[in-house]
């Protein structure tokens, strides 16, 4: 019986040991996918370590053993990464260079060279490549913050983006080339769709309108502190011009756009509801420019709906209107329809709105109702 | 247990986070208002000279720029900001431009052209720009043709740029038939005439030495339908648009007249009498039979073919006054679509098919209307002592017709108006001018 309740014993014990520190036995199998993204993580040190398993990927596909294909990417790698960090730290504006770069290499080494753009802005020692991005877009933003630097004065603000604008100060001086580096945000999104992660789009595109949000933070902790507001009014106009413009070029990247906007909407004023006469100030500034397309055939019957970004100075941003209903032209007529829309936006643009209520007039939709203008 | 944490928080972060998103945007939903007034006005738009290619090229390339204005500008569409007010400057086709420029002179559109010449060719390419979108609207374009056709080119690229910007199909590449007249209205010197849409190239085809009316352009532009009194009696006529010989297309005895021709150019419905009373015929202008379609005592005539070839429309006094009606080209019964106050004469299909324009005479006074096929949407864009015979633009979105204005010393000018009654226009021609029939658009 001892022996018997012994030897149980000792198989439990065994079992439980197993139990406990066996899974690890078996669960490295199942857990390398998830290095795996661990690797996306870091980058250079842990993507050498992944080049070590990615030959052997490789070498299936071209039915060569895996020294040949180890031995080919791996030059690749690193003859674009040295040159890109040579010729980045001397024009300092580290945005452009890796563009460029990445855009035609991207096919094959997208995440290679993601991380080899980086290092430029290892410069300033961190790795992670959508934080040194950042940090040189919003610097642009800085321009149209000056104003904002006061803002921390009166009233601390408790979001991190309040802390970007703290950071910014710095690079202020440059106004021009700055603008310049904005409206190249599309490096940013080539930076997103190459580390697809969610830091990085964040990072990447957040400069643009976490500045033109820390405007509006900024301005309504103002208002509410009464602290000099008052050279406040004019930087602000510059950030938002600067946005704008920034905004537009990188319209094709309309997609990333929606990203930022949700995290950052419940950072934007709220503010309570717009009131109607709000609401028919913009009404009124649109259709002050609304050129009905009178010439069409049944011009009458070319009702569409454009669904627009309004920047935080009240600029629409030109890239972001599209047409939603209906959502494929029927004919060219409504195509028609859609530009005189657009165009009518765009050109009364910006619009006088309470900033305090930004969130609530960010994503505008705006329906055009020709029916009551022309008969034919 | 480990892995399950992971997992839990691997899915249930990212679900709570998903949730959350939606919530708060449920909360910002986009501010949504309705725009249901605007204002109806040209479209400015800037169109700096076509670059030449070649210095020799300089000239005409100046004279396509200007048709191609006036052609936008005389739709009443669209305005021409004057060179004048230009800042910017086109002076390579090929180069990036310069959209703060054309902004600054609130130009919403932008046509940049080049002309290029080599012997008795010409090449026009040309581009249109969105300004305030900052973007090119379709394709550009290139047209060839020889030296002479430089009005055509200019032509082409309008219709492009208007079809473009509408949404419509342009009608600037076109033909009009019309009546020169010269002379004391007690004895009008009447000649068979075409021109461009514009009243540019005029040719006579006839010396006008014998009486000629309604002439009726193929949609083609290739030949012309007429009625003569050339034989004493009015009779229809078929002439090559180029002018020369001429063929009474029924020999019969009878007068015919109100020719027109069918969707397909092949064949010609016209007006017979023979004793009281007319009615209405169609013909295989290739030789062969011909049809009645219509077999009353009173007076049909007018007819006009449907687009699609498959109904006529007409007038007749058949229910006592002078009415429209429409019936189907292989004859038949006919209904009635016209039903407001006074008579109505010459009804014209339009191109599209969806409107029938006429002529009214209500009050002493004529108008020129448009209705749907159905006779409802009844509406008149002109009014005067003498407003008569309208003929559709290409494009069914423009009308001309011809005025006359009283006392001795008046006679008939062509105009032209939109459908949408606004843009009335007089059509330039050297005399007086009478009976408009507007061809297709030419290939």
């Amino acid at each position: 019986m001892e022996t018997g309740a012994r030897i149980s014993a000792i198989g439990h014990g065994v079992l439980i040991v197993l139990a406990v520190f066996g899974l690890p036995w078996f669960g490295p199998r199942e857990r390398e996918p998830i290095r795996v993204t661990d690797v996306s993580f870091i980058s250079e040190a842990e993507f050498e370590a992944a080049q070590a398993a990615a030959p052997a990927e490789l070498p299936r596909r071209d039915d060569a053993p895996a020294e040949v294909p180890a031995a080919a990417p791996p030059p690749e790698t690193a003859e674009p990464v040295e040159p890109e960090v040579s010729d980045e730290a001397p024009e300092i504006a580290s945005v452009e260079p890796p563009a460029e770069i990445v855009a035609p290499e991207s096919p094959d080494r997208i995440v290679p060279k993601v991380v080899t753009i980086e290092p430029p802005t290892a410069a300033a020692p961190p790795r992670p490549r959508p934080a040194p991005r950042v940090e040189p877009t919003p610097s642009p933003a800085v321009d149209a913050r000056p104003a904002e630097l006061p803002k921390p004065e009166a009233a601390p603000s408790p979001e991190p983006d309040v802390a970007k604008v703290e950071d910014e100060p710095a690079a202020p001086p440059e106004a021009a080339p700055v603008l310049e580096e904005a409206t190249e945000m599309p490096p940013a999104t080539l930076a997103l769709t190459t580390s697809g992660r969610p830091k990085a789009r964040k990072g990447n595109q957040a400069p643009p309108r976490e500045t033109a949000e820390a405007a509006v933070i900024a301005a309504v902790k103002a208002a509410q502190a009464k602290p000099a507001a008052k050279p406040k009014p004019d930087p602000k106009p510059k950030p938002a011009a600067a946005a704008t413009p920034a905004t537009e070029p990188t319209a094709p990247t309309a997609p990333t756009v929606t990203e930022p906007t949700e995290a950052r909407e419940t950072s934007l004023p709220v503010g309570p509801p717009l009131s109607n006469s709000e609401k028919d100030g913009l009404k009124l500034a649109v259709q002050r420019c609304w050129n009905v397309p009178a010439g069409v055939r049944d011009a009458q019957e070319l009702k569409v709906t454009l669904a627009a970004e309004l920047g935080a100075d009240g600029s629409v941003i030109n890239a972001s209107i599209k047409m939603i209903e209906p959502r494929t032209a029927p004919d060219a007529r409504f195509q028609q329809a859609f530009e005189a829309g657009r165009r009518a936006l765009i050109r009364c643009s910006p619009y006088t709105l309470p900033r305090e209520k930004y969130a609530q007039w960010r994503n505008i939709e705006v329906v055009f109702n020709p029916e009551g203008m022309v008969s034919w | 247990m480990v892995d399950r944490l992971r997992r839990n928080l691997l899915i249930g972060v990212p679900a709570s986070a998903v949730l959350l998103r939606s919530f708060a945007a449920a909360a910002q939903a986009p501010l949504r208002i309705e725009i249901t007034e605007g204002v109806i006005e040209p479209m400015p738009f800037a169109a700096p000279g076509f670059v030449p290619d070649t210095p020799a090229a300089a000239d005409i390339a100046g004279k396509i720029t200007q048709v191609v204005i006036d052609d936008l500008s005389g739709t009443g569409l669209f305005r021409e900001i004057p060179a004048a007010a230009h800042i910017g400057k086109i002076t390579n086709f090929d180069a990036p431009v310069a959209f703060a420029d054309w902004k600054a002179i609130n130009a919403q559109a932008l046509i940049t052209g080049a002309v290029g010449a080599s012997g008795d060719k010409l090449q026009v390419r040309f581009r249109l720009w969105d300004v305030f979108a900052q973007t090119g609207l379709g394709e550009g374009l290139q047209f060839a043709g020889s030296a002479a056709s430089w009005r055509r080119l200019a032509h082409k690229v309008a219709d492009a740029v208007y079809e473009r910007l509408t949404g419509e199909g342009g009608y600037f590449d076109s033909k009009v038939a019309f009546i020169a007249a010269s002379g004391p209205k007690e004895a009008r010197r009447k000649q068979l005439a075409i021109m461009d849409y514009d009243g540019a190239n005029v040719s006579m085809l006839t010396d006008g030495s014998a009486l000629v009316l309604t002439p009726r352009l193929s949609p083609s532009a290739s030949q012309v339908l007429y009625t003569s009194y050339e034989q004493g009696a009015p009779k229809v006529m078929l002439m090559k648009a180029g002018g020369g010989s001429r063929t009474v297309i029924d020999d019969t005895s009878g007068m015919t007249f109100a020719p027109r021709f069918s969707p397909d150019g092949k064949r010609a419905v016209f007006s017979k009498s023979v004793g009281t009373g007319s009615d209405i015929f169609v013909k295989d202008l290739g030789g062969r039979g011909e049809t009645q379609l219509t077999r009353t005592s009173s007076i049909d005539t007018a007819p006009c073919f449907s687009p699609d070839g498959n109904s006529i429309v007409f007038e007749s006094d058949r229910g006592g006054t002078q009415q429209i009606y429409i019936m189907p080209a292989s004859g038949g019964e006919a209904q009635r679509v016209s039903f407001g106050s006074g008579r109505y004469a010459t009804p014209v299909w339009s191109p599209r098919g969806d409107m029938i324009a006429f002529t009214k005479i209500d009050g002493g006074r004529f108008h020129i209307g448009v209705m749907r096929t159905d006779g409802s949407g009844e509406k008149l864009l002109t009014g005067s002592y003498l407003d008569e015979g309208p003929t559709w633009a290409p494009n069914g979105r423009v009308l001309m017709f011809f005025r006359e204005s009283p006392g001795s010393g008046g006679g008939p000018q062509i105009y032209s108006v939109d459908i949408t009654g606004r843009n009335l226009r007089q059509v330039p021609t050297s005399g007086f001018a009478s009976d408009p029939s507007w061809s297709g658009l030419l290939s």
